[in-house]
Order: structure tokens, then C-alpha cells, then sequence
């Protein structure tokens, strides 16, 4: 089965799922007190999600997945880098290294690939 | 090289997915939150199928494939629904490394479920995300400062950073008492 279908027919299962618990938990009621800013956030974040599968399997399609899998697995160091910069986290410096070991780590297991 | 941009950008699009979601899920509550935003994603991922035209090898799937792909599904469901429940209660930075042990569990479940190979590199790459995932979740200084202050010390096992005030109420108390 294409990747593309197979994850357009999970994301089905994953909405229902989330959508039930929203009900069943009453958190429905909520939404007329979401903020727009949030509704805005959590929709780019959304995108952000669907460009970044879009992207992988646009470079899938170019490259071999053992050249395109190690530069993905670097996003965590991203992420670390983007909170610092956008919501001003504090990185500390035992952080920064478990993160760096964790990178090393992700790449390692991409050796024999 | 025009491949190397469209994987850099997916991993920046990956970390910017957790940065948007942690500005946007405030004040939300977090299952609602996350469900808006699976809605945005389902729009996407049909749409990279109606684009690839994907749509024609829908009759051919199995029911055996539906139902793994459904279970998939609520994994990620889980998955997701815990994510940003963290992401509500924790910095972005002290989640995102937690949540890539992910990667070591996938290769202990491939083994044990799938009887899939592991390498050496493999499993020290395995070894060393959950070495390094540890790491970032000792505690700052500074978190702990901030905990001592609002728990106010000994109740998970920290010392107390100023001394108990229950004895200097009781002394204010005595001094009352001698003074009635």
C-alpha cells in the first residue's frame, strides 16, 4: 500500500479517537473559550505536520531512504534549538548533551541502513 | 542536492510542529487541542493522496491491512493525545527528548514482535537515546529552585531551602498567649 494512503486512513482512526475523548470528557464545551491565537497556533502546528510528511516523502522520492532517514532524525536537535530561540527555554547544559547523545544515537542506528 | 532540502525541511517542519502546538495549546484543554489539530493533518494527508492519486488502490486493501492500520491509528492517537498533554504541563524542551525514546522502544518492539534483527549499531544507537533522554530529565537547578519554593521543601526529598515557619508561628503564638 502507497505510504501516503496508509497514513491518510490512520489519521481517520487518530481524529475519531481524539475527538471521542473530547466529547466523553465534556472538553467540547471549551471551544467557544479557545482563542483565536490558539486556534491559530494549533492549526499551523497541524500544517507544520502535514508539510513535514509532505517534505520526507518528496525527498523519498529523490533520494534513497538511508540518505534522507539520518537527516530527519536530527528534528530533536531543532526542536531543542527552536525552544530556545522562540519560547525562550532554558537549555541546560545537561540537556544540550543528553540531546546531542540522543542525535548521536538516532544516527548510529541508521548505520547498517 | 535538491533532495537534502526537502529532508531538512521536513525535520524543521517536525520541530516547528511541537514549538506551534506548545504556543497554541494554552489555556486549551489538551485533548481538544489536540483533536482541532488532527483535524488540520487529516485535511493534509487526503489532500497528499488526492495530489499523488493515490485513491485507486482503495478497493485492493485487505481487511487485515484495515485492521492494523486502524490500530496504528489508535497508537498514534495515544501517542499524540499524551504528547501534548505534556507539552501543556512541561517546556517544550524537557518533552520533545522524552518522547524520542520512541525511536529505541520501535527497535526493541521490532525485535521482539516483529523478530526483526538487531545490529550492533543499532543497539548502541538504542542505548545511547535512552542514555542521553535520561540526562534531560534530571532536573535544573533551576526547576528545582522553583520547587523548593512552592513546595517548600522534604516532601520530595529536597532539603528545605529556608527553615520550617511553623516554629516562628508557634513563638509568635506563645508570645501572644504570654501577653493575654
Amino acid at each position: 500500500m502507497p505510504s501516503n494512503l496508509a497514513t491518510a486512513l490512520r489519521t481517520i482512526v487518530v481524529l475519531i479517537f481524539a475527538w471521542a475523548i473530547v466529547f466523553a470528557r465534556r472538553e467540547h464545551r471549551a471551544l467557544s473559550t479557545v482563542k483565536r491565537r490558539s486556534f491559530v497556533f494549533l492549526g499551523l502546528s497541524g500544517v507544520a505536520t502535514g508539510a513535514s510528511w509532505l517534505a520526507y516523502y518528496h525527498a523519498l522520492e529523490l533520494a534513497p531512504a538511508s540518505s534522507v532517514a539520518p537527516i530527519d532524525k536530527v528534528s530533536l536537535a531543532f526542536t531543542i534549538l527552536m525552544a530556545a530561540l522562540i519560547l525562550k527555554e532554558h537549555i541546560s547544559l545537561r540537556t544540550g548533551f543528553g540531546v546531542a547523545l540522543q542525535v548521536g544515537g538516532a544516527l548510529l542506528t541508521l548505520w547498517s541502513a | 542536492m535538491a533532495w537534502a532540502v526537502f529532508a531538512l525541511l521536513a525535520a524543521l517542519a517536525a520541530a516547528a510542529t511541537a514549538i506551534l502546538a506548545k504556543i497554541g495549546i494554552e489555556g486549551v484543554p489538551s485533548t481538544l487541542a489536540t483533536a482541532l489539530r488532527t483535524g488540520v493533518v487529516l485535511v493534509l494527508a487526503w489532500g497528499m493522496v488526492a495530489v499523488s492519486g493515490q485513491w485507486a488502490v482503495l478497493p485492493d486493501v485487505s481487511a487485515r491491512s484495515y485492521l492494523f492500520l486502524a490500530l496504528s491509528g489508535l497508537a498514534t492517537g495515544i501517542s499524540w493525545l499524551a504528547y501534548f498533554k505534556a507539552l501543556q504541563m512541561a517546556p517544550a524542551s524537557r518533552v520533545a527528548p522524552l518522547d524520542k525514546t520512541s525511536l529505541a522502544m520501535t527497535i526493541v518492539l521490532a525485535a521482539l514482535v516483529l523478530g526483526e534483527t538487531i545490529t550492533w549499531p543499532i543497539a548502541v544507537g538504542a542505548g545511547l537515546i535512552v542514555i542521553g533522554a535520561l540526562m534531560t530529565l534530571t532536573r535544573s537547578p533551576t526547576a528545582i529552585a522553583t520547587k523548593r519554593e512552592t513546595v517548600g521543601g522534604s516532601s520530595r526529598g529536597w532539603p528545605p531551602l529556608q527553615p520550617p515557619r511553623r516554629p516562628s508561628s508557634r513563638r509568635l503564638a506563645s508570645k501572644v498567649c504570654r501577653r493575654i
